[in-house]
């Protein structure tokens, strides 16, 4: 499914592990904040308020797509700044005072202690974002999220302008542009010679469910627990956090739009979606 | 699930759309070049190749001037009302009742936060005019600095050209229309506040005599949403889209002015009627919580 995406604002999404004063952007939305804002926009649409994930919590809940509905990322189109618009920016070192908002001021006592930050915005037209599922009909579903628009990223507004799909996908193995990131080793693999930007990208470990777990597994698991179980999300359009644990990284590999490259796709006219990015981006179980 | 205490009335979503008009020519610092005061200026590649470079209305620029706005605002007991909270920059009070606080956001390190639900957007240039530099404290016969006779330092300094047109958005997730009306409050008393050191001020952009502004209130958007892209550089093209889409609404009612959609689900005012509705959402700030006798 295509989600046509348009910012409203300059967008910032962290290059992680990074700098305290220089923050950098990905030049794209990653698979996991292109998830967690569709989920926001599904709470919406539902008539939940939108939910916290802030530091004040003991235990930082996710609110990401469920587990079938894969998100492979966003990317720009249209007018775009290459490389990302760069600030530079003044913040304090010191959060305990202030100066800053101070008319009368007397000698500074040197507590506000400036320091210089650079900070990084991707600004652009339109992204395109695609999600793959094997459950066609929840991904039918998030056609209800038109129009709805959140936060994005670290900093930044978008809304989603239109839909397209659920599209069938076909597989091939043949030499495209691929539409979206690539895991970099299956890219070098096959095509060793080939320029391409990598990044430091990051997937889901969900932490397996009742769903997952068979008969016999969970009459003992009854046996064992004396504590309820909590509960967990099992649809964009719940108010429930997701069952995820932490995040995984793996090296992914972007190449111009304009070279092809010899992969193993799934595809739909134009689009060419590498199989090994959704099986990465499906993430890892984890056991209790 | 949020956090936030339960709200005393129906929380919504709020979006402010508007092209405003830099006056005058403006100063918005960026970096420091030898002898240079740069403004912010954005680099675009085009589809076709073509790079261009646009000045820059940052939006956290304008959020800072509006929190400032309402930390400055003047209450009936004398005081200001970052004074009358405690609350200052960026010393936050981080209270959710704090009616800056609840809606821009606020941080005490390690102890708590409050994510702001005011995102601010747009503020990239419609036309591709890059800044002016012009030379300023020039003293012909003291080009050197010498400290005894304190004399000026001559500088240039870049500014944005008077006439560009800035398309800028508030956007707001699940607030009251109490919270709201600190918004409205802020973004009406920046206006003529934007641009640091002198001139400062711009205003909204009028044609046909009405003001390019929209404003939604909604729990479902029905409405399409009046964004100029940042690569857009025809000022006419710019209007008709802003236009356009400001009268798309699916299933509305109303005069043309103020558009209801399934019995107030999504809220629509355009051009003088939503000028009039932040009016009147900033009068009713200053009477609950600026003329408070507390």
């Amino acid at each position: 499914m295509i989600f046509t995406i348009r910012p409203t604002a300059g967008l910032t999404f962290r290059v992680l592990p990074g700098s305290i004063l220089d923050i950098t952007t990905y030049s794209f939305v990653p698979p996991t904040t292109l998830s967690g804002f569709l989920r926001r926009l599904a709470m919406m649409h539902a008539g939940f308020d939108f939910p916290n994930t802030g530091p004040n919590d003991q235990d930082t809940p996710f609110y990401v797509l469920p587990r079938e509905l894969i998100p492979l990322g966003a990317y720009p189109v249209g007018a775009c700044s290459r490389p990302a618009h760069r600030t530079y920016r003044k913040g304090p070192r010191d959060l305990g005072h202030r100066a800053f908002s101070d008319m009368y001021r007397g000698k500074a006592s040197g507590r506000e202690n400036i320091q210089l930050h650079t900070w990084e915005y991707l600004l652009t037209d339109e992204l395109t974002g695609y999600v793959v599922s094997e459950n066609e009909k929840e991904l039918a579903r998030m056609t209800g999220i038109v129009g709805y628009g959140s936060k994005m990223g670290k900093e930044g507004y978008a809304f989603v302008e239109r839909v397209s799909g659920p599209l069938p996908l076909q597989r091939t193995e043949l030499k495209a542009v691929p539409s979206t990131l690539i895991p970099a080793d299956d890219l070098f693999e096959k095509n060793p010679r080939v320029p391409a930007d990598i990044f430091t990208l990051y997937s889901f470990v969900w932490l397996e469910t009742e769903e997952d777990r068979t008969e016999s597994q969970k009459k003992q698991r009854r046996g064992k627990s004396t504590s309820l179980p909590k509960i967990y999300s099992t649809s964009a359009f719940d108010e429930h956090p997701s069952p995820v644990v932490k995040y995984k990284p793996f090296p992914a590999a972007r190449v111009d739009g304009q070279t092809g490259v010899m992969l193993d796709y799934l595809h739909y006219e134009e689009i060419f979606i590498p199989v090994s990015l959704i099986e990465t981006l499906r993430g890892e179980i984890v056991y209790e | 699930m949020s956090g936030l205490p339960q709200a005393n009335g129906q929380r919504y979503h709020f979006d402010i759309y508007a092209i405003l008009e830099g006056s005058q020519e403006l100063y918005f610092g960026h970096e420091v070049m030898i002898n240079v005061n740069m403004v912010e200026t954005v680099r675009l590649v085009l589809p076709n190749g073509e790079g261009i470079e646009k000045c820059y209305l940052s939006p956290t620029k304008r959020r800072g001037i509006e929190r400032r706005c309402l930390l400055w605002a003047p209450c009936s007991n004398g005081k200001m009302l970052g004074e009358k909270l405690d609350c200052h920059i960026p010393k936050t009070c981080t209270k959710p009742e704090c009616p800056v606080c609840a809606v821009y956001g606020g941080l005490i390190t390690g102890k708590q936060t409050l994510i702001g639900r005011l995102t601010h957007g747009g503020g990239v240039a419609i036309q591709p005019l890059l800044p002016e530099e012009k030379q300023r404290a020039m003293h012909p016969s003291a080009i050197l600095n010498d400290p005894n006779t304190n004399s000026p330092t001559p500088f240039k300094r870049q500014y944005n050209e008077p006439g560009l047109l800035y398309p800028v958005y508030n956007h707001c997730l699940s607030v009251t229309e109490d919270e709201f009306q600190a918004v409205a409050y802020a973004f009406l008393d920046s206006l003529a506040r934007i641009g640091s050191g002198n001139p400062k001020g711009a205003s909204l952009y009028e044609v046909d005599n009405a003001p390019l502004l929209v404003v939604d209130k909604y729990l479902v958007p029905h409405g399409a949403r009046p964004v100029i892209s940042p690569g857009e550089t025809s000022v006419e093209r710019a209007l008709q889209i802003f236009q356009d889409k400001a009268r798309r609404v699916n299933g509305g009612t109303g005069n043309g002015e103020h558009i209801t959609v399934n019995n107030g689900n999504f809220e629509r005012w355009i051009g003088w009627s939503a000028h009039q509705k932040l009016q009147k959402w900033a009068d009713t700030f200053v009477n609950r919580v600026l003329k408070a006798n507390d």
